[in-house]
């Protein structure tokens, strides 16, 4: 009891000046939150084709990448943006239920706030009354579904199924984005049904050197440092972040996290690559 | 200079008016084309002697300011039919000019600090149709007109380059049906 209580006091007093380093939040978490949401040109290109397929009614559209490549942050991008639309509806399934069809639906529709039925086809009927609910204000029903490559063939057929409703204007009535792991494309082959209706396929790939500098400063920049400031990260700290990160987007934030932790403890205001490589010597079991 | 030359008089300035001058950089067909005035950077003055070559047979490079233009305001015009009932013109997630490179899989614009003025020569019809687009890109994204152009400039380049031509295509108005039952 006593161990936890000093632990709880020591969080407690923990409390870094970020202010120190010229920023108002912190600027690196491992959280997916849009506001943070650095745009590379591979999530540029896959935020355009995406919601040009959402808006003009195409019906399905998938992103794939690796872990730790922003498919979370784009999610989350996508159901923020979405949400707040009047002429749309938006439901995002952040974790799959396990292999059942009727789960899966019963889960986008306790999003949408439609009834839960026990039955796949009175689900389905749920579904149908509430799409000419909406169609007649002109909303169009966005489904978002994150950690995608965890469906299950049974699962796809019930979103193929969702696909095959149609909308008044013409196009399909509800959208899909489907996020996941590479493995999503490679599942998606046991599904041609499926496979064959998804209007857009986009990849996020880990950043560029180039790239990952643009990442820390835009990050700094939007946690309120200051432009004309001396940069936080010198040039020649940029190598060697990425060597060790290998470009995933979260890996950068949380080195650059504990890389800001380090030069607050340090009584340091710039990070340069002796500082980078000296914490890696010094921090290896730092993840 | 000879003497023969020196003692030939110069002739009068009617007549240095009125003597028939070749006209260079305009096409031969009567047309009433616009000079508009448009910063392009020296690789997108290269594209357009390069794409000037691969046009069909019967279009000339005069013509790819208006070709370029045609094929902008056709994509532009598929942009806006397919989110047409919506609130927006332009999809969420196109956040800036450069999306639209990226949405259309057009080669993005060389980045340089270097541009020089250029004038190029524009179809009544397609200055409406530049002043429409344009106007709505600047709107959107604060584009500007030298933009526009480089935008319409690199889907040309990538229309040419993925299409075949025949000698049917030889006038803009064949042009015009053609990149409309693509893109439309």
């Amino acid at each position: 009891m006593k161990a936890t209580f000093l632990s709880d006091l020591e969080l407690d007093e923990y409390n870094p000046k970020w202010e120190r380093i010229g920023v108002a939040v912190p600027p690196f978490t491992i959280e997916a939150d849009p506001r943070f949401m650095y745009l590379s040109t591979e999530t540029r290109r896959a935020l355009s084709k995406v919601s040009y397929m959402v808006e003009a009614g195409q019906g399905a559209s998938i992103i794939v990448g690796e872990v730790g490549t922003g498919k979370t942050t784009l999610a989350s991008w996508f159901h923020s943006r979405y949400a707040r639309r009047p002429d749309f509806a938006a439901a995002k399934v952040d974790e799959v239920p396990k292999k059942s069809g009727l789960l899966l639906l019963r889960r986008i529709a306790a999003e949408f706030g439609i009834r839960t039925r026990r039955a796949t086809e009175d689900q389905l009927n749920e579904f149908r009354s509430f799409l000419i609910e909406k169609s007649e204000d002109g909303i169009l029903p966005l489904i978002l579904i994150d950690e995608a490559h965890e469906l299950s063939p049974e699962q796809f057929i019930e979103l193929r199924r969702l696909l095959n409703f149609r909308d008044p204007r013409g196009g399909k009535a509800y959208q899909i984005i489907l996020l996941g792991r590479p493995d999503l494309d490679i599942n998606l082959r046991e599904v041609p049904d499926f496979n064959d209706r998804i209007a857009t396929r986009s990849s996020l790939d880990p950043l560029a050197p180039d790239d990952t500098k643009s990442l820390m400063e835009y990050r700094l920049l939007a946690a309120g440092r200051d432009t004309k400031a001396a940069p936080l990260f010198t040039d020649d700290a940029i190598l060697p972040i990425w060597k060790e990160t290998r470009g995933y987007p979260r890996s950068i934030c949380l080195l650059c996290l504990h890389l800001c932790l380090e030069v607050l403890d340090a009584d340091k205001t710039q990070i340069d690559a002796a500082f980078v490589n000296h914490f890696l010597e010094t921090h290896d079991q730092y993840r | 200079m000879s003497k023969k030359q020196e003692t030939k008089r110069p002739l009068a300035t009617m007549a240095e008016l009125l003597k028939e001058k070749p006209k260079r950089g305009r096409p031969r067909h009567a047309v009433s084309r616009q000079n508009v005035y448009v910063a392009l950077s020296a690789a997108e003055k290269q594209t357009i002697t390069t794409v000037a070559k691969q046009l069909p047979v019967g279009l000339k490079r005069a013509d790819l300011p208006d070709l370029a233009i045609m094929v902008l305001a056709t994509r532009m015009e598929a942009l806006r039919r397919a989110v047409a009932d919506r609130d927006r013109e332009i999809p969420e997630g196109i956040t800036d000019l450069e999306s639209l490179y990226l949405l259309w899989d057009a080669d993005l614009p060389v980045k340089t600090a270097v541009f020089k003025w250029t004038s190029i020569r524009v179809s009544p019809q397609q200055l409406i149709e530049l002043g429409r687009v344009g106007g709505v890109l600047k709107a959107a994204f604060s584009a500007t007109r030298s933009e526009t152009f480089s935008l319409a400039l690199s889907l040309l380049t990538a229309f040419i380059s993925t299409r075949t031509m025949d000698e049917n295509d030889g006038t803009l108005s064949a042009m015009r049906k053609k990149i409309q039952a693509v893109y439309l």
